[in-house]
């Protein structure tokens, strides 16, 4: 999957309103903080602004199929995840993301932990969440 | 005219059931008169009514009824009331739709008017304007409600061309998707995506030509949407295989997990308006501390020079 090409003249409202990177990671920074504190509701609404101002931003859509996975909305999560993946091919983060996205499904859960086994092969703290998940989803034994 | 007796003179024109607009003309009572405002001060709004009417529209034959109606008034006061009534209908029927809105705050240009006078007949007539809207907005709100529990209620309405089956051919990974997934956990999926999200999706996509679409197909307004007929230009950019699946699309809506969304949808737009509902309450409120507001600093200015003259 290649990363959707940028049209020209397309604008993000964050290029428009001069809403820069740092502003947006400390934005994400916030909601993933809300997140961690179990405000789901309060990170969806900040979320939902953030991939809204720039929906170029796969860490967005990342956090926002973790908030609706909170939610219950695993189709909407994976929604989420599936568009961070789209985004960001090779970012490991986002392929966690849509692995995780996929397990609810049981058509495609094979899929999600054929994922999840080529991300465990990796180093760093995704590989170590992609083994937990295997592991906690019975593909491989403790 | 003292601003009290101006203030009494209009709160029982009030009582009458007369619009606080046209109480001004029972300012002009002195005196003993004052006590008569109840019943003086309609007929002279209504003659003045008829005139302003008259002048409005131009009418020179209206004007002389009107000066009629006005002469009239003082020995009966009923024809003359009922004339008044007939020049306004011809009035509505000139053009004008009704006679509220401008002619409400025609006493502004009364020169006999003081600025407190006119200040709290504004302010009358903002309270009745507002009263209106909250009325307004609380029928519409009995009404959404009985639509809301008639649809749940009811069985789901089928045949027709569907927004759904035009979104699945205008966007085609949409259409894949429900191939892929299967149209109910498609749209179930809408129902629990925001429409903004969904839109910056599309944006995300490389479809950004799409995103008011995915807009109005987000959330909120999915569950009535997708079921709703098309009209106009969907209904030809749809074409014949929009309506080819909007059998399918249809006959599959009626699920459970639908129906349960229209609820909550139903549900938001309560909300909606209810905030709707608080902010014109709100509205009401400010209005009422402005108006105490400016009225305590004239006091204030009053005081402080009656002080000083002290």
């Amino acid at each position: 999957m290649e990363p959707i090409p940028r049209q020209q003249g397309e604008a993000t409202l964050a290029e428009a309103i001069g809403l820069t990177e740092e502003l947006g990671e400390a934005i994400a920074g916030i909601a993933e903080g809300e997140l961690a504190a179990g405000r789901t509701e309060a990170a969806r609404t900040i979320l939902e602004g953030l991939v809204v101002t720039n929906p170029r931003e796969p860490r967005g859509w990342i956090l926002l199929a973790r908030v609706h996975r909170g939610l219950g909305q695993p189709l909407a999560s994976r929604f989420c995840a599936e568009v961070a993946g789209i985004l960001a091919p090779a970012w490991p983060e986002a392929l966690l993301a849509r692995a995780e996205g996929l397990l609810p499904f049981e058509e495609d859960r094979a899929t999600g932990l054929e994922l999840l086994a080529r991300l465990a092969s990796g180093e760093g703290v995704v590989a170590e969440r992609a083994a937990a998940l295997r592991t906690a989803s019975g593909a491989t034994s403790p | 005219m003292s601003l009290i007796s101006s203030v009494s003179s209009t709160v029982a024109a009030v009582a009458t059931g007369l619009e606080p607009a046209t109480t001004p003309t029972g300012g002009r009572l002195k005196g003993p008169a004052s006590g008569l405002a109840s019943q003086a001060t309609p007929l002279a709004l209504d003659a003045l009514s008829a005139k302003l009417a008259a002048a409005s529209n131009g009418k020179s034959s209206s004007a002389a009824a009107a000066k009629k109606s006005g002469t009239s008034r003082m020995s009966d006061g009923k024809t003359a009331r009922s004339a008044s009534a007939t020049t306004r209908a011809s009035t509505a029927k000139g053009g004008y739709a009704s006679s509220t809105g401008a002619a409400d705050f025609s006493f502004l240009k009364d020169a006999r008017l003081s600025v407190e006078e006119k200040l709290f007949l504004f302010m009358c007539a903002i309270a009745k304007r507002n009263d209106d809207e909250v009325l307004k907005k609380m029928e519409e709100m009995k009404g959404g409600a009985a639509k809301a529990a008639s649809s749940s209620g009811g069985s789901k309405k089928s045949g027709g061309l569907s927004i759904w089956s035009a979104l699945k051919v205008l966007l085609p990974p949409l259409g894949m998707a429900a191939q892929m997934i299967g149209d109910a956990k498609l749209k179930s999926l809408l129902k629990e995506i925001s429409g903004p999200v969904l839109a910056a999706a599309v944006t995300a996509l490389g479809m950004p030509m799409l995103a008011p679409l995915a807009l109005s197909a987000g959330s909120g307004l999915t569950g009535n949407l997708l079921d709703a007929k098309l009209g106009g230009d969907l209904l030809a950019l749809g074409g014949d295989e929009a309506r080819g699946g909007s059998s399918t699309s249809t006959s599959s809506g009626t699920s459970s997990s639908s129906s349960a969304s229209a609820t909550s949808g139903s549900g938001k737009n309560e909300q909606v308006q209810m905030m709707e509902l608080q902010r014109l309450i709100d509205k009401q409120k400010e209005m009422f501390a402005m108006v105490s507001n400016i009225l305590r600093a004239q006091h204030d200015t009053r005081m402080s020079i009656v002080g000083n003259i002290r």
